[in-house]
This record gives C-alpha cells, sequence and structure tokens, in this order.
C-alpha cells in the first residue's frame, strides 16, 4: 500500500487542484449506534479535533457493463420506507486542509485546498486514509468482532480553474468530451474494472471565471479488502492524472509547472 | 431527500455554478459546456422502481415472522441495491417485474412473460442467483452475479424483442397481414 508514485505519470508543481476525495463503503456495521459516535471520533480526535453533524449519504452500487448508464442517479434519489436514520460525522483537521467522514457504512477521506497550502501528493492521501481506516477496522473487530467488507470505492479529483475570462478555455482545457463517463478495462482480467466519468462546469470561484473540472473512478474493487480497495484507488488515481494530462493544454502545463 | 455530496466543496452552494452566467456578448466564442449528468433530476416517473415504491416499502417494513416460519423483512441495503439493479436494467416496453420477499431478508425480481421465466434473486450487496428458462426450448441459465450486468441486460434485450414479436403478430392477426 506505501507504494511509489508510478514512473511516467505526469507530475504538476501547482495544479489546480482544490479537493481530493478518496472514499469506501461496507457492509454496515451491524450494532452501530449513535451512541458510538464518541468511540469513534476518540480514535482520530487527535488529528481531527472538530466535529460537524451532516446528512447520511446513501448506499452507491455501480455496475460495469451493458446497462442503463443512469442507474446509479436513479438510486441515489430514491428514498423508501421512512426517513433515513442516522448521521454522517464530519471530523476535521485543525487547519480544515483534511477532513475524515464516517457513518455506519461509509469511510472517506478528503484533502482540501485550503488558502496557499500545498497538495501533499496522492500517495500521503492514501497513506492518511489507509492508516485511519485501519483504526476504524481494529475498532470495528475490538467491538463487535466485526471485520469492514469494502464493496464500493471511488476516488474523486476536483480541480478549480481559473482564468481571466471563461471565453479563454480554450486555453486551458480541450472540452470535446466535456462530460463523459464510459467503462475502463482491467488490463489483465481482460473484464470491466470501474466507471471513469469527467464533468466540466463553467461558473466563478469568487469573481474569478472558474471551471469546476471534476474527475472521477468508480466501482467495486476486486475484494473486500483494505489492500484490494488502496489498489483500486491506486489505479484511479493513474487513470485520473491520465486523462487530466491529457485534456489539458500545453499552456495550461506550462503555467501549472508540469514536469 | 437524500444528497449526494463526499466532496466539501462550496460547489453544491455556490449559486454562481449552479446555474452559470456567461459573459455578456460572449457567447459566440464560448464553448458551452453540458450539464453534468451527475446534477441533473432523472425524471423516473416511469421506470420500474417508481412503479415498485410502496411495495418495496411495505418489504422493507414486514414485521419479524411474517411468514410463520421466523422470516425476516427485506433488509435495506437488499432493498437498495435492487433498486440500483432495476435502474441499470430498465428498458421502455418491458413491464415492470414482480418483487417477493425472501425468509432471509433477500429479495427475488421476477418476470414471467414473452416466453420467458427470469428470476434474479438478490441475496445481498452484489450479490445474485439469476435465471432464467426459455418455455419454447426449455433451455435454462443460471449464473451469479457481483457487478456486471451485461449477461442479464441481454435477457433483457431478450424479452423486449420477444414481446415485440408477439405484439407484431397480434397486430398482424388484427389486420390481416403481419407488420413490418
Amino acid at each position: 500500500m506505501g507504494r511509489k508514485r508510478p514512473a511516467g505519470l505526469p507530475s504538476f508543481k501547482n495544479p489546480p487542484l482544490n479537493e481530493v476525495v478518496l472514499d469506501v463503503q461496507f457492509a454496515p456495521l451491524p450494532n452501530y449506534t449513535a451512541v458510538d459516535a464518541g468511540a469513534v471520533w476518540a480514535l482520530f480526535k487527535e488529528d481531527y479535533p472538530k466535529v460537524q453533524e451532516k446528512q447520511i449519504l446513501p448506499p452507491i452500487f455501480t455496475f460495469v457493463g451493458d446497462g442503463e448508464p443512469m442507474g446509479l442517479s436513479h438510486a441515489q434519489q430514491f428514498a423508501f420506507g421512512g426517513f433515513p436514520v442516522g448521521v454522517r460525522l464530519w471530523f476535521v483537521s485543525e487547519d480544515g486542509s483534511h477532513l475524515i467522514q464516517f457513518q455506519r457504512d461509509r469511510f472517506i477521506l478528503n484533502w482540501r485546498k485550503r488558502g496557499e497550502n500545498a497538495y501533499p501528493r496522492f500517495e500521503r492521501v492514501q497513506k492518511e486514509f489507509c492508516d485511519n481506516f485501519r483504526k476504524l477496522n481494529d475498532y470495528a473487530q475490538k467491538k463487535w468482532k466485526h471485520e469492514l467488507a469494502i464493496n464500493h470505492a471511488n476516488i474523486k479529483y476536483l480541480n478549480y480553474i481559473r482564468m481571466e475570462k471563461i471565453s479563454d478555455i480554450g486555453k486551458w482545457l480541450d472540452t470535446k468530451h466535456a462530460n463523459a463517463s464510459e467503462d475502463v478495462q482491467d488490463p489483465v482480467a481482460q473484464k470491466p474494472l470501474a466507471i471513469f466519468s469527467q464533468s466540466m462546469a463553467l461558473g466563478r470561484s469568487g469573481s474569478v471565471p472558474t471551471v469546476l473540472y471534476e474527475l472521477d473512478f468508480i466501482g467495486k474493487p476486486e475484494k473486500e479488502t483494505l489492500e484490494s480497495a488502496s489498489d483500486f484507488l491506486h489505479t484511479g488515481r493513474v487513470q485520473i492524472v491520465t486523462r487530466f494530462d491529457a485534456t489539458t493544454t500545453a499552456h495550461a502545463h506550462a503555467e501549472w509547472g508540469k514536469n | 431527500m437524500y444528497v449526494d455530496e463526499t466532496t466539501s466543496r462550496v460547489f453544491s452552494s455556490d449559486a454562481d455554478f449552479l446555474a452559470p452566467s456567461l459573459p455578456s456578448g460572449a457567447a459566440s466564442n464560448v464553448v458551452e459546456l453540458e450539464a453534468s449528468p451527475k446534477r441533473l433530476v432523472v425524471p423516473s416517473d416511469k421506470s420500474w422502481v417508481e412503479e415498485l415504491r410502496d411495495k418495496l416499502g411495505e418489504l422493507v417494513k414486514l414485521p419479524l415472522n411474517w411468514d410463520g416460519y421466523d422470516g425476516l423483512p427485506v433488509s435495506f441495503d437488499v432493498a437498495y441495491f435492487s433498486v440500483a439493479v432495476l435502474n441499470h436494467l430498465y428498458r421502455d416496453g418491458i413491464p415492470c417485474p414482480d418483487i417477493v420477499p425472501g425468509s432471509d431478508g433477500s429479495m427475488q425480481i421476477e418476470w414471467h412473460l414473452g416466453g420467458y421465466d427470469i428470476e434474479l434473486h438478490v441475496l445481498g450487496i452484489y450479490e445474485i442467483d439469476a435465471w432464467r428458462k426459455n418455455r419454447a426450448t426449455g433451455a435454462q441459465d443460471e449464473v451469479e452475479i457481483s457487478n456486471d450486468l451485461t449477461l442479464v441486460a441481454g435477457w433483457m434485450r431478450d424479452l423486449l424483442h420477444a414481446l415485440h414479436a408477439n405484439d407484431d403478430k397480434q397486430l398482424g392477426g388484427q389486420s390481416g397481414y403481419a407488420a413490418g
């Protein structure tokens, strides 16, 4: 899991990254209740001293292969059987740059741009994710004799690409396939592995014209273990960086300090 | 209403982003981007899931021992996963399936029409036993499925073709000549 950056993968000194999300879903903790929330926070409290409550996230499932491509969104917007029980907790680092999100079937780690803080790079974010997931898994084993069985994973990069005026977009981005979604094949197993999607949206960040460019790699890791999820996230990172490089211009690369 | 937001960005509450306004007079040289599919509200009034909403609600609220054999209600996980399966497989023109609870909290999704019997037994998240019988030939297929629904999507296509063929036959019978 502590692997190095793959040789040849494009790298940027000052990427326009605003947020990176590493997200896993697992089979719900069978006996978790709100009473346990304090004990879970205690696992992370030293580095994540602030707490917020958020609305619970619905379960997420994706399918590869043939079918209705919007199935995921349908499921997410669907509710039945009464109001969902439970909350999602945010544990936030002192400087706000790191965030752990936890609910009975979800563990998410976010790195966020705050002021001028530099992106610590995927390897460090992934280590932070794995170290903290292990804390939770150890706790679940001790408390409930329950191993967290991961059934879904997602890695997401959000870029804020600021420009003088929106009509300059062509200087920064190839917008031919602004919004696209496709299956990614596992080169070894020769079968669909995940869904890769990208989306671009125009807007403003403060008063500055900005394109929000989101790249997303989502699916079911081969096995239910952290190691398997970690491999999945690593593969997703390579896909995302490669696509980002291919869909941004030489001008942008020069601005962001491509190596 | 659920949210699908694992990010903490201001994006979701940033009115500028949600309703992007292009600079006036610049429209001719601005590349207009399609809205991101993730932010579209998908109309689902025709889907199987909408038709099954009440029934799904009933199945997850079944009382313990509902069948007299210590039966459990359908679990929320199974129900949510089934919703995703149904939406992925949805084809306009195929009638809504029946859903049947299992004693162990599982759920069965069934079609019995068009010369086929198709049953998807949803045992848990990414755990489906899928079975199909072609009544005319007696041929049966059975497979365990995780996250690749390609095979069952093919069954849906076969079923749709069979239903269309039946429609054509009936039309032909009514008008005195075969359609198309």
